[in-house]
């Protein structure tokens, strides 16, 4: 361990900083953007919007991201029809390829924890919406969504770091972000030790950055606490809290 | 008001109701009563739509309910239910669980529709808990919000599935208060209860449900003094009431 090197690392890494952040916070959103459908149409009734999408959550978490990102970002381009169309320009780009392949990954993991907050919903709220004339898309927007998003906050708040942690599979498609930047700098001095501290740390202090974050988003939220903690009610109370991936 | 003819509904196999027929006049209050697994709740889901059925016709409150409930909707509000379980919306206070099917439904404006909210709230007398929400009150008080936000709709009917069944007993009067309150006024209303002492004072007519059919259909005075079937005095006996 050399101070000399460790500092020397300091501002490589810093360097990787936004590369990092930009693809965990695009990801992340284009995550959640397509988790919604994805995550309703698993708890359709119409088996034809059911079965894609469980087919596409399988695959997609049965599989390693990296191996998800090397077909996207090497074996599309193999395609003429890919090349000639009009998202080359994008998924040419190997940045955009790792910010769709983490958020096509992450939308998999957080529909299958939206689907299955609404099945722990209570019948009867849905129930109580159609007694009082409510139209599915209120009764979605205005009343399950609402309590599904608040029972799954922790949920959504742990799969933020996970996507951040997953962002360093970027560097393998050439993405200069943390791990990348400590790669080449490692291949350069053949001193992997204390850059690799250093970008563990940044890491480490992303992540607890967000976790403030969401604590801070879960508080100001109104009726989290209302729905999480136990009251004197007679009713059956929905264990959503546990929503595992 | 109500025209239910020959419901028919089964669970696969297991057939709940057997052709179960009701007629109910505006203004009309009806007590449904019976031994548990009999129907009754069945029944009364299968009148607002949250229950399919398999067969017979339901005619409420000017609309004609389709067997599959494709219709449902279409009462849109015109038909209150009060649940067991109050359901009630527990992100919302209990101000916004009143106004949101009148908001959304009603297209009432957001001003207007807290007003009316706010009156209904103070007819119940639970005018400090608007901004209250549904964990922070007791049984009674989520139930009396249940049935605010129920009358909220400007209802033609209203039916209660067993609205005392999941409250402490020194909560029971609270709730029965209001509903002996708005049987005063001149709403249709079916009740789902074992509270026999309500269903003698409120009742026109107390109707008697076994196994899926209406086994007797009387008015309090001839329900209770002299009913007619083995199995309604059976009941009567088993759920001790002395008149």
């Amino acid at each position: 361990m050399s101070y000399e090197i460790l500092l020397q690392s300091i501002p490589i890494v810093y360097a990787g900083l936004k590369l990092t952040l930009i693809v965990t916070l695009a990801g992340f959103v284009l995550g959640q953007a397509l988790a919604l459908p994805l995550g309703l149409a698993l708890t359709a009734r119409s088996p034809l919007l059911r079965w894609p999408v469980a087919t596409h959550t399988f695959l997609l978490r049965g599989s390693p991201l990296l191996v998800q990102l090397f077909i996207l970002y090497y074996g599309l381009a193999q395609f003429d029809a890919v090349r000639a169309s009009a998202i080359w320009p994008i998924i040419r780009e190997p940045v955009n390829c790792a910010i769709i392949a983490i958020g096509l990954n992450s939308a998999a993991y957080v529909a299958v924890i939206i689907a299955g907050g609404l099945k722990r919903l209570p019948p009867g709220q849905a129930e109580a919406c159609i007694s009082l004339g409510l139209s599915r898309f209120s009764r979605m927007r205005d009343v399950l969504l609402p309590q599904v998003y608040r029972a799954i906050l922790p949920s959504i708040g742990n799969e933020l770091i996970l996507v951040l942690k997953a962002s360093s599979l970027a560097s393998a498609v050439t993405v200069m972000e943390m791990s990348g930047a400590a790669r080449a700098f490692t291949a350069k001095t053949y001193a992997p030790f204390e850059v690799f501290i250093v970008a563990g740390l940044l890491y480490l202090a992303i992540g607890f950055l967000f976790g403030i974050a969401f604590r801070f988003v879960e508080r100001r939220i109104p009726g989290v606490a209302a729905i999480g903690k136990s009251g004197r009610a007679a009713q059956p109370r929905p264990q959503a809290l546990g929503a595992s991936s | 008001m109500i025209v239910a003819q020959n419901l028919i509904k089964s669970y696969g196999a297991a057939k709940v109701l057997h052709g179960v027929s009701l007629t109910v006049a505006a203004g009309e209050r009806i007590v449904l009563c019976g031994p548990s697994g009999s129907g009754k709740s069945t029944f009364v889901r299968c009148l607002n739509g949250l229950e399919e059925r398999q067969g017979g016709t339901v005619e409420i409150a000017g609309h004609c309910l389709s067997a599959d409930c494709a219709n449902v909707l279409a009462l849109a509000g015109d038909v209150g239910m009060v649940f067991q379980q109050f359901n009630l919306f527990p992100h919302l206070t209990v101000l916004d669980n009143l106004t949101l099917a009148m908001r959304r439904v009603r297209r009432t404006p957001h001003r207007a529709a807290e007003e009316e909210a706010m009156a209904m709230l103070a007819r119940m007398q639970l005018t400090e808990k608007a901004a209250s929400y549904p964990r922070q009150l007791s049984g009674g008080q989520q139930q009396r919000v249940a049935i605010a936000r129920a009358l909220c709709m400007k209802p033609k009917v209203m039916l209660f599935d067993e609205p005392t069944s999941a409250l402490d007993p020194e909560m029971v009067k609270e709730v029965l208060d209001v509903m002996t309150d708005l049987s005063c006024q001149g709403l249709t209303m079916i009740v789902v209860t074992h509270e026999m002492g309500f269903a003698r004072s409120v009742a026109d007519r107390i109707i008697f449900m076994d196994r899926g059919t209406i086994l007797e259909e009387a008015d309090p005075e001839t329900f209770f003094r002299h009913p007619s079937h083995a199995r309604t005095k059976e009941f009567l006996r088993q759920i001790g009431t002395q008149y």
